[in-house]
């Protein structure tokens, strides 16, 4: 990977410093957003309550058992009902926010501005906040800790920033590299074989792979994201087999009954042609569509913009290819009989990988940009989830509240633009010659 | 040529069918029963004994065709039960939803094909005469914010291609950079809080295309604009600064490819000066480019248009799908999912044409679309 910067070592790359500065911003964001339950959480990260020594916000259990030596009585703490502000212990470490996100603080409800008078509530009697416990960008008209919803924001946008450009990157790699090596000549196919598996074998995998399990399905579809993603491989290989196996059928019948017409497999032009139709409805739309009409979550967040981006990186993988499939190591390959396989994976794909890196880093940041304007329209996310986008669209209702409005926004143009730093330096620094 | 510009047109109607045949799926997957949003909409709240409500159910179902298969096939198992259950049959359907949809069932439904998407579920309108009410402010919007990017990124691209790496070209692209990363509905909410604000600059009223009060009687077209201008300045600032990075990068670019060319060394050589060389041979060849790219700009306009109206209060078709999702109200956001398909696939054909008209060496295979 780190090709890029030496490809030409001679060449001074403009603006090194704001690339550093990029780097470093986008390093900030993401450890945040992978130590986000740790930064901030109304669990402590460590109390010490009658002589047990407790760790709330790192335990995996939930709850704790703790026997109080002089009444000799067990008590139950069940660490997301516990006040911990209020319960009597004896040494605590505190997250450095002891706020969750999207949790009311009613004793700061109704937008508290960050350097306004705030209050904090302890065992009846309300005093001025302490330092310690201050939000320090404001509230929510809940009470909801500003800071704290940042933080888990930026959890949020990364996870179907990165997610969704994975998913996005995979379709578009496979079948940018299977456009451009195969192209449109080099896949002949018995044309007995292509109708059996068109007409027969098609509908078939459909009724064996998808409608027999389609209650299977459906009941998945609500289970983890792995059980999910197991059953789809599963899905797939069986309507694959099905599929390929028919073609076999059909190549074998075709023999017996002396039909031995072939043709070509253009999968190029199938590709080049859904890239076309794809580009063809506009994307935003169908997001919005889609996202929608699908029930709010994360995941389905992810897979919309995940299965609705991978044109662009298609295209650029394909030309590519067009140019890999040309060079020397390939041909040579080709000629001493190595594996298609191993000669697509081993060999044109590290040399292919360069653009699709850039335009995968790029749709980062227009995906980070998607979720947040669905977010603010209150679409995609569920409701309950706090994220840049929601915490604006509440900016929104009260303009008094600026903390609201500016902070999120900020969160947001950072992140975009230290992505697209980035994504266009990859771009600059692979293909120097242009527009510079 | 001609025959590119066939094939163009051909291949117009499959993606056509694919976006009617998405939209449909779209439409048959949403979540909720429309017979049961229906009679809500319509209830008075009045209680109705159980079996006449699910008469009343069973009828709107058949006269709203709910009854019929989806498609004009469906694969199921033989039976229920038993080895039976493995085996696949197929059935044919001739009155099915998706014919209906599409080519109308004869009788009230006209189909999409004549414009008829159905009524709305909440206000039983039906859903054309709807968008019709809203879709002329938002063309407005997207066609003279379209029509501003250009005349004001023009001048920016070819000013930054004309004296590359000068002081103005550093500092304009640092800008478009910023313009490109900055999320419209920040801008947006910031605009609004700042200049349609009691507490700050009070310029702006803050929603709405137009004086609560109407225009007022006796007033012609200028007076009206006049009126409404103070309203749609906000709006239109939002609309355009994100186009802006795209053409004017696209300006530049194509300015500078064509700046490298023989002809353009040649014209210099002759010895005219460089305002004519700029202004005359290469902006003409250099523009055409910037203006098929209109297509791409349009339908990201209509996207952005969704959050746009809805900050900004704007009776326009983006609005109309805020609302419609709000209240689940499907039909009306499948009818502007479907049109804004139909109006892109429309600016694309008209940019390709326009292209191969203008660069007669395009052929249908060999070329991919940039972007």
């Amino acid at each position: 990977m780190t090709s890029f910067f030496f490809r030409n070592p001679g060449k001074k790359i403009p603006g090194r410093r704001t690339i550093r500065l990029a780097g470093r911003l986008l390093a900030v964001v993401v450890t945040v957003a992978l130590t986000a339950p740790l930064l901030c959480n109304e669990k402590p990260i460590y109390v010490r309550y009658n002589g047990e020594n407790l760790f709330p916000a790192i335990s995996t259990s939930g709850y704790a058992d703790v026997v109080n030596i002089k009444t000799r009585i067990t008590e139950r703490l069940v660490y997301s009902t516990v006040d911990w502000q209020a319960l009597n212990k004896e040494k605590v470490i505190w997250c450095p926010v002891i706020y969750s996100p999207g949790k009311s603080d009613w004793s700061n409800a109704g937008y508290k501005s960050p350097f306004g008078t705030q209050y904090f509530s302890i065992a009846g009697t309300t005093v001025h906040m302490p330092a310690r416990f201050r939000h320090w960008l404001g509230t929510t008209k809940t009470g909801a800790d500003v800071l704290s919803g940042l933080i888990y924001g930026a959890r949020i946008s990364l996870t179907v920033g990165i997610f969704s450009m994975l998913i996005a990157g995979f379709i578009g790699i496979a079948l940018g590299i299977i456009a451009g090596y195969f192209g449109d000549y080099k896949i002949i196919v018995s044309k007995a074989g292509i109708y059996t598996m068109v007409f027969l074998g098609l509908p078939l995998s459909w009724f064996y792979g998808f409608y027999l399990n389609r209650f299977i399905f459906r009941s998945i579809l609500n289970s983890s994201a792995l059980g999910i993603a197991g059953f789809i491989v599963y899905m797939l290989v069986l309507t694959g087999g099905i599929i390929l196996l028919f073609y076999a059928a059909g190549n074998s019948a075709g023999r017996l009954l002396n039909y031995r017409k072939k043709t070509f497999l253009r999968v190029d032009q199938y590709i080049s042609r859904s890239i076309e139709v794809f580009n063809s409805i506009p994307r935003i739309v169908l997001i919005i569509t889609l996202a929608a009409v699908a029930r709010p979550s994360v995941l389905n967040l992810v897979l919309i913009i995940g299965f609705t981006s991978w044109t662009e990186i298609t295209r650029l993988v394909r030309a590519e290819m067009l140019r890999v499939r040309e060079s020397e190591y390939i041909q040579s390959g080709e000629a001493s009989g190595v594996k298609t396989i191993r000669l697509l994976l081993r060999h044109a794909l590290p040399n292919v990988l360069t653009p699709a890196i850039t335009a995968v880093t790029l749709g980062v940041a227009s995906a980070v940009l998607t979720e947040s304007a669905l977010s603010f329209l209150g679409i995609g996310v569920p409701g309950d989830v706090v994220t840049w986008g929601s915490l604006l669209s509440e900016g929104k209702q009260a303009f008094s509240a600026w903390w609201l409005v500016l902070f999120p926004g900020i969160a947001i143009f950072t992140t975009v633009s230290v992505i697209n730093i980035l994504g266009d330096n990859l771009r600059d620094s692979m293909n120097p010659g242009i527009n510079k | 040529m001609r025959s590119y510009l066939l094939r163009r047109i051909l291949f117009f109607i499959p993606t056509l069918l694919i976006i009617i045949v998405v939209s449909f799926v779209i439409l048959v997957n949403a979540p909720g029963d429309p017979v049961e949003r229906m009679m809500q909409a319509g209830g008075t709240g009045e209680m109705i004994p159980a079996p006449l409500l699910e008469k009343q159910r069973v009828t709107i179902r058949h006269q709203l065709g709910l009854d019929l298969p989806v498609f004009y096939f469906s694969m199921h198992s033989l039976s229920g039960e038993g080895i039976k259950k493995f085996i696949p049959a197929v059935s044919f359907y001739s009155h099915n939803r998706f014919h209906n949809w599409v080519f109308g069932d004869g009788a009230s439904g006209k189909g999409i094909i004549r414009g008829d998407f159905g009524m709305s579920w909440l206000t039983h309108q039906p859903v054309l005469q709807l968008i019709g009410d809203r879709i002329g402010w938002s063309l407005f919007f997207t066609l003279t914010s379209i029509l501003l990017a250009y005349l004001i990124s023009i001048p920016v691209g070819i000013k930054s291609a004309a004296h590359k790496n000068s002081r103005f070209d550093r500092t304009t692209s640092v800008i478009l950079f910023i313009f490109y990363s900055l999320p419209v509905f920040w801008v947006a909410t910031l605009l609004l809080m700042t200049f349609a604000n009691p507490d700050s600059f009070y310029l702006f009223p803050a929603a709405g295309v137009r004086p609560v009060a109407g225009y007022g009687e006796h007033l012609n077209v200028f007076q009206k604009i006049y009126l409404s201008l103070p309203y749609l300045v906000l709006p239109t600032i939002c609309y355009t600064y994100s186009s802006l990075t795209f053409i004017s990068r696209m300006v530049r670019g194509s300015m500078l490819e064509i700046l490298n060319s023989d002809f353009i060394r040649t014209a210099r050589a002759k010895g005219l000066s460089e305002k004519k060389v700029l202004w005359k041979h290469a902006l003409k060849n250099a523009l055409f480019p910037v203006i098929t790219v209109f297509a791409h700009v349009f339908p990201a306009m209509i996207g952005g248009s969704v959050i746009i109206e809805n900050i900004f209060t704007i009776p326009g078709m983006g609005n109309a799908v805020y609302e419609s999702i709000a209240s689940q109200d499907y039909p009306v956001l499948i009818a502007v999912f479907t049109i804004t398909g139909l109006l892109t696939l429309i600016g694309y054909l008209v940019s390709d044409i326009l292209y191969a008209w203008v660069d007669p060496r395009i052929s249908f295979s060999n070329k991919m679309r940039p972007l």
